[in-house]
């Protein structure tokens, strides 16, 4: 009887190739083909550099599920959490593709071929990106031209251009395409205002035309341009011109008043001290392997979280504070923060085939401690989620929970009720005590100096507690 | 017509796009160049008749 196999749902387009997950374990079946693929790159001394500094995952060979055509099989080591290009800052999307490139260029110099050139073979690390698609890896012919340049534009060049020259978010045109930004798309934002800039005659400008030129042709242009003579030379070329243009795309630091948040007047110094006390004595009771601190902002307390645990995951709607905090986290000593772009009100949705191929959000974390600091605010009166959904929402990640709760007289507070008529009825501290007790256990409860902000230290109740 | 080409298409799933292909030509400088001029200087030897499709002597090594 064969064993019933649980493919991962991402995973279909690679016919000599399909990842399945038994148990906890991540597993990829091969084909034949798949295997030679394998063993050619395994044995190549790309593969031993990249294995010795932790750029790609640890990977031992296993036998292929019973009953399967899979002709051989490999373990993977198991990478903590999968996120994706929507939600990744600027700066992440911008060292994932010099990543790849170089990735790309050192595969063709050792006589391998690189299948595809996309953000979601890429995963990130605190440490830095790793590259988790080993399948990808196959002979190379010496005249084929690179088929992966149009999809590297799309998922890399593209998104990035927006935003370093007219100062578009990536993050929305990746979510809102799996396949990318095409090279219409780019055009016509970029061409003609923006046709002198690095990279836009070219990758941009002549690749939608050829494109729409020789959509229809016959024949194969593949063919001929091999027949004619082409070379890896002249990808290695192109590969060194993308990385040029890459390495130039700058960041587009915006007026965001949330980078500057830290800064602003209306948050005492007595009332932060006691807020980072407060954390850090959570934090320090326990070690911690997976912390979520939504609305992370510019990362005080996600910093002060890593202190006490294997990864933490600093989350905020504002790309910006996203940014900011992966650019000051680069050159910190022990990295254990992942910087990530998610609106917790519109966290990213299943997406692809089925719905499943990019899984949702929700199901990729597992945090057992979560800090949710000066963000119920925005949730209830900018986002207008109801408070009790919120504090339940929270709660169905069955982990221990840090909440700050900001009333009404708090300056922050009356700026967002500025321009609106105030039907918040449910937002109120008892209210919110209330949905608290029903869902958690309280631990520890604080005042803030101020007076408007309270700070509650909770724990789940267990599965069987009222809603 | 598309002929099969010799070389087994490895690299499946992608739809490079045959203007993105010819384009790795043209950023290629002078050596990009001198391909691109061999492929239209072919193109127009077929149209004139003077050179098959699946000649063997076309694929250059």
């Amino acid at each position: 009887m064969p064993d019933v196999i649980d493919y991962d749902a991402g995973s279909f387009r690679d016919r000599d190739g399909r990842v399945y997950r038994v148990g906890d374990k991540i597993r990829r079946g091969l084909s034949e083909h798949g295997l030679k693929d394998w063993t050619r790159f395994s044995e190549s001394p790309l593969y031993r550099r990249l294995s010795e500094e932790g750029l790609i995952p640890k990977t031992t060979p296993v036998d292929p599920p019973a009953g399967s055509s899979w002709v051989a099989a490999l373990e993977h080591e198991t990478i903590p959490v999968i996120t994706y290009p929507y939600e990744w800052s600027f700066g992440m999307l911008r060292d994932a593709a010099i990543f790849h490139l170089d990735l790309i260029a050192e595969a063709i110099r050792s006589g391998l071929a690189v299948k595809d050139a996309t953000p979601y073979n890429i995963a990130w690390l605190p440490t830095g990106p790793i590259f988790m698609d080993l399948a990808s890896f196959t002979e190379a012919k010496p005249d084929d031209p690179w088929p992966a340049y149009d999809q590297f534009c799309r998922l890399f060049l593209y998104p990035l251009m927006l935003h370093a020259y007219l100062g578009l978010a990536h993050q929305p045109l990746l979510r809102g395409d799996l396949e990318g930004v095409s090279s219409d798309f780019a055009r016509r934002l970029l061409v003609p205002r923006k046709l002198l800039r690095p990279g836009v005659m070219k990758h941009v400008y002549m690749q939608a035309v050829l494109r729409t030129q020789l959509a229809t042709a016959e024949g194969s242009v593949r063919r001929e341009l091999q027949e004619a003579g082409f070379t890896q030379e002249l990808v290695l070329r192109n590969i060194a011109g993308l990385r040029c243009v890459i390495n130039g795309l700058k960041w587009r630091k915006p007026q965001s008043m949330w980078t500057d948040y830290v800064s602003c007047t209306h948050y005492s110094e007595i009332d932060t001290a006691r807020k980072k006390d407060f954390v850090a004595a959570v934090a320090a009771a326990h070690h911690w392997k997976q912390v979520c601190d939504f609305g992370s902002n510019t990362g005080t307390y996600a910093r002060i979280a890593a202190a006490h645990a294997d990864l933490v995951l600093a989350m905020d709607s504002d790309p910006a504070a996203v940014e900011t905090l992966y650019r000051d986290e680069k050159g910190a000593a022990d990295r254990k923060i992942l910087p990530l772009v998610l609106n917790v009100a519109d966290p990213s949705p299943g997406l692809g085939w089925n719905g499943r191929e990019r899984r949702p959000y929700r199901e990729r974390v597992s945090p057992d401690l979560i800090l949710c600091l000066a963000l119920i605010h925005h949730v209830v009166l900018t986002a207008g989620v109801r408070l009790a959904e919120f504090v339940e929402w929270l709660a169905s990640f069955n982990a221990e929970l840090v909440i700050e709760f900001v009333d009404r007289a708090d300056p922050m507070v009356k700026m967002l009720l500025r321009n609106k008529v105030d039907h918040y009825d449910d937002y109120d501290l008892k209210q919110f005590e209330v949905v608290l007790h029903s869902r958690f256990d309280v631990v520890k409860r604080e005042v803030l100096p101020s007076g408007s902000r309270t700070l509650y230290h909770a724990r789940p109740k267990g599965p069987g507690a009222s809603a | 017509m598309d002929i099969v080409s010799s070389n087994t298409c490895i690299l499946a799933y992608l739809d490079p796009g045959a203007g993105s292909l010819l384009l790795q030509a043209l950023l290629g400088g002078l050596a990009g160049l001198i391909v691109i001029l061999k492929l239209y200087w072919r193109r127009l030897l077929r149209f004139f008749g003077f050179r098959k499709d699946d000649d063997p002597k076309s694929k250059s090594d």
